[in-house]
């Protein structure tokens, strides 16, 4: 019976009814309303399924992994042990400076400028099933905590930002997505500027840097982080290091590329900021007061 | 009854394919596309109506996960289908080469309209660039699989049609 009855519907008329639909769903969602039902339905039964089958997706790769030499291995364990001594010596060096840091800030009263975030880990279960976006959905959600906006980083860099958040799930956009752009300052001198992904420089793994002042002594290999006057970024977080530079068209800003400190290629597990940034701003005027 | 099986599983694992295990499986940072492979095919096969239909539950399931206007890709994918139910007309199952064009030309048409939509309206001009580095990559990647994926969906569908048509005679007897 069934089948009869779909027979009788034209083709033509299947086609209109579902252009129809989908412009009704794009015109929904371009009014902003991000919590839109038949997205959040769909998204709840997908995810699961995902989870369970993207592990089998990153046993394959290891399995390349597993495959690589002994010698290879064992050379890169000493240049790893190497490396671990000079960190070390490092890491006492800098504590004698973090001491002396803190005797001076207790003279001037100063509280601490960039505390330590409470951090959340997150697996990533999906990338984007195109070419043209580097988005990504992670398997923490509002119940475990995460928030719109919060901050998301990997090995001490920034990754991107949450943009949507379901109860199990949430989406976030990479820094070198196409629409991305972050406000960010060259860690030395605090000039400002803003970072920009671009599908195109990322196919030689660069990131679009814009508005430098053109005062700013800006040199390769110079260290980008998150500027303190972004409203959605916490000041601080490594974007990324200066690659080199130019000078705009109209000669009142310089525009560099920089290399992000995250090698996006392979990232399995990030971090979330717990501390959202606008909280961030409250608490401090609050004190202020 | 034996057909939505099939179409329903169909769609589950070209899913998970294409952004589980396929995202590990790339060929120099890039992904084929399953969802044209799948509902072009089956647009070629069996007509405007399934490809459409399978284009826009593809759509709207990358929609949910991905997209930034809820929509965008089940309209694309919905209209790539219907058109490919054109050639049902002049299709021969035996023949892979008209099929293997029209996945390959439907790939190219995808990667064009959601260059227009969603990259042109940001003024990201070089659309030379765009189309060398990633709609043709993803068309050939997309077409080699294709082979694989298109004939195994035709089989399959013939195995449906036999079964149904015994049934069917089963059934009047």
């Amino acid at each position: 019976m069934n089948k009869n009855k779909k027979k009788q519907i034209k083709p033509r008329y299947l086609l209109w009814f579902i252009i129809c639909l989908c412009l009704f769903f794009i015109a929904v969602s371009l009014r902003g309303s991000s919590s839109f039902n038949p997205q959040k339905v769909i998204r709840s039964m997908i995810v699961p399924m995902e989870k369970g089958l993207n592990s089998a997706g990153q046993w394959i790769s290891e399995r390349s992994e597993h495959n690589r030499s002994v010698d290879e291995l064992v050379t890169e364990n000493e240049a790893l042990k190497a490396q671990i001594e000079q960190l070390n010596a490092k890491i006492s060096s800098m504590e004698n400076n973090l001491s002396e840091l803190d005797a001076l800030r207790d003279l001037l009263k100063m509280k601490e400028v960039y505390p330590d975030y409470d951090m959340v880990g997150a697996r990533i279960i999906s990338k984007d099933a195109g070419n043209w976006y580097h988005n990504f959905i992670i398997d923490k959600g509002s119940e475990d905590g995460i928030k719109k906006d919060m901050n998301v980083i990997y090995d001490n860099g920034l990754v991107g930002i949450v943009y949507d958040v379901s109860p199990h799930n949430a989406s976030v956009r990479a820094i070198i997505d196409d629409t991305s752009s972050v406000s960010g300052m060259l860690s030395k001198s605090t000039e400002l500027c803003i970072v920009n992904g671009d599908l195109k420089l990322y196919q030689d793994g660069l990131l679009d840097v814009e508005m430098i002042s053109k005062d700013a002594v800006v040199t390769a290999g110079d260290e980008v982080v998150t500027s303190y006057i972004s409203d959605k970024y916490l000041p601080g977080l490594v974007i990324g290091y200066i690659s080199d530079v130019t000078m705009d068209n109209s000669n009142l800003f310089q525009n560099a590329h920089i290399t992000p400190k995250v090698s996006f290629d392979n990232i399995t597990n990030v971090m979330i900021i717990t501390q959202l940034k606008a909280d961030l701003v409250a608490s401090e005027a609050e004190e202020e007061e | 009854m034996r057909r939505l099986i099939f179409y329903v599983l169909m769609i589950f694992t070209a899913f998970f394919l294409q952004t589980g295990i396929f995202t590990h499986l790339t060929l120099g940072g890039i992904l084929p596309n399953f969802f044209i492979i799948c509902s072009v095919s089956v647009g070629m096969i069996r007509g405007k109506k399934e490809g459409c239909l399978i284009g826009f539950i593809f759509g709207i399931l990358i929609d949910a996960m991905y997209a930034m206007y809820f929509g965008f890709y089940a309209l694309i994918l919905a209209v790539i289908g219907y058109m490919a139910g054109y050639v049902q007309q002049i299709f021969y199952e035996e023949d892979m080469t008209l099929p293997i064009v029209i996945i390959g030309a439907s790939d190219m048409l995808y990667g064009i309209l959601i260059y227009l939509f969603s990259f042109l309206t940001r003024g990201r001009m070089d659309f030379l660039f765009y189309f060398r580095k990633i709609i043709l990559p993803e068309t050939i990647y997309t077409v080699i699989l294709a082979v694989f994926i298109f004939r195994m969906i035709s089989l399959i569908n013939k195995k449906i049609e036999t079964k149904g048509s015994e049934k069917h005679i089963e059934k009047n007897i």
